[in-house]
């Protein structure tokens, strides 16, 4: 019996404080743009990480006769703002992944994992085609990586060739 | 008879988020009682849980306008109860105390009935021992009768691991039962 007027009570309870309290619906605009924004977040976050990625390949594509300062080069002189762009994008990319359906519905380690697969291969094409490079040159992270991709800085610290910055660099192999 | 009462959740939905925000009583009066229920069955609180499922219709209300009509409504407020219901338990992470009483409704005889409550506190004794991971989907299948696939939409696993801790719940349930 208590129950029972416990049921009648939350009805009566919830109806009072929508009114008392004047809660209000949410717009449809507002889950429109919920979505929108979520998808072009998806998106955004998907192209940044692929296109972080590609510039990590190229660097280490281009990383120079000098194998044994590789490393002392990658610590002091290497854009760690870049693999952390990766992180961040790769992060709010599973983030939002979380709020379709499918991920649910589906295995989320799986998804989550074709996510970063997809995000890797992605970043190798980009660098691949050349892309990377071009965008490197002319687009608007040219003022950010720039100067340390194509002064001679960074990875080409053990590039003795002098070629660095003349058009597309080909990987160096031990002979 | 009024308006709505005919209607299905999602029309009713409909009706509440076009014509009137009243109707919404209805859609309200017909799931306290088993949100309740299902609430009592995780949290083992009445007032908890009672607390959990008017904050839960509230926030259903809000959102009202971002549910999608082309799926089950009844599966969406059970999610919200339930992740509400998650909140609350981490909200007070303390030891959860035991129901006082049994709620599993019998229209059967009076010998029935004795037999059906005998079995049901058995049940519910086992079940208060049951983590609220385990519990939550025994208590959806059995007690609200709800499908695998429904589940699923409410905890948000793939149906898979529906099954999986069904299958565990039922081993844990029956070594506890065993254990009384």
């Amino acid at each position: 019996m208590s129950k029972e007027i416990n049921d009648i009570d939350i009805t009566s309870k919830v109806m009072t404080q929508i009114h008392t309290e004047h809660i209000q619906m949410k717009p449809k605009i507002y889950f429109f743009l919920g979505s929108l924004a979520a998808f072009f977040g998806l998106v955004l976050a998907m192209v940044t990480s692929a296109f972080c990625i590609s510039i990590i390949y190229f660097s280490l594509r281009t990383g120079g006769r000098m194998l044994e300062y590789k490393l002392e080069t990658l610590y002091a002189l290497f854009n760690w703002w870049i693999p952390l762009i990766a992180i961040v994008g790769l992060t709010v990319g599973v983030l939002l992944l979380r709020r379709y359906e499918f991920s649910y519905k589906k295995n989320f380690s799986l998804v989550i994992f074709s996510f970063i697969l997809a995000v890797l291969v992605t970043g190798y094409v980009l660098d691949q085609t050349g892309l990377t490079e071009t965008l490197s040159q002319k687009g608007p992270f040219h003022e950010l990586m720039g100067p340390r991709l194509h002064d001679g800085a960074g990875f080409r610290a053990g590039d003795q060739s002098g070629s660095v910055g003349k058009g597309r660099q080909q990987p160096y192999r031990l002979e | 008879m009024s308006t709505g009462d005919t209607q299905t959740d999602e029309t009713l939905v409909e009706m509440v988020c076009t014509q009137d925000q009243e109707l919404y009583a209805l859609l309200v009066g017909r799931y306290q009682s088993k949100l309740l229920r299902y609430a009592r069955g995780i949290l083992r609180d009445e007032q908890k849980a009672e607390d959990v499922v008017q904050e839960a219709f509230i926030k259903a209300f809000i959102n009202l306008r971002g549910f999608d009509t082309k799926k089950k409504f009844s599966s969406w407020l059970y999610r919200i109860v339930h992740n509400e219901a998650m909140n609350s338990i981490k909200k007070y992470r303390q030891e959860i105390p035991l129901l006082e009483t049994a709620d599993f409704p019998s229209e059967e005889n009076i010998e029935d009935n004795f037999i059906q409550k005998e079995l049901s506190t058995t049940v519910t004794t086992c079940l208060k021992a049951l983590p609220a991971l385990y519990a939550a989907p025994l208590t959806l299948y059995y007690a609200e009768e709800k499908s695998y696939d429904e589940i699923s939409d409410i905890l948000q696993i793939p149906i898979g691991t529906v099954g999986t801790r069904m299958n565990r719940a039922k081993r844990l349930m029956k070594q506890l039962c065993q254990k009384k």
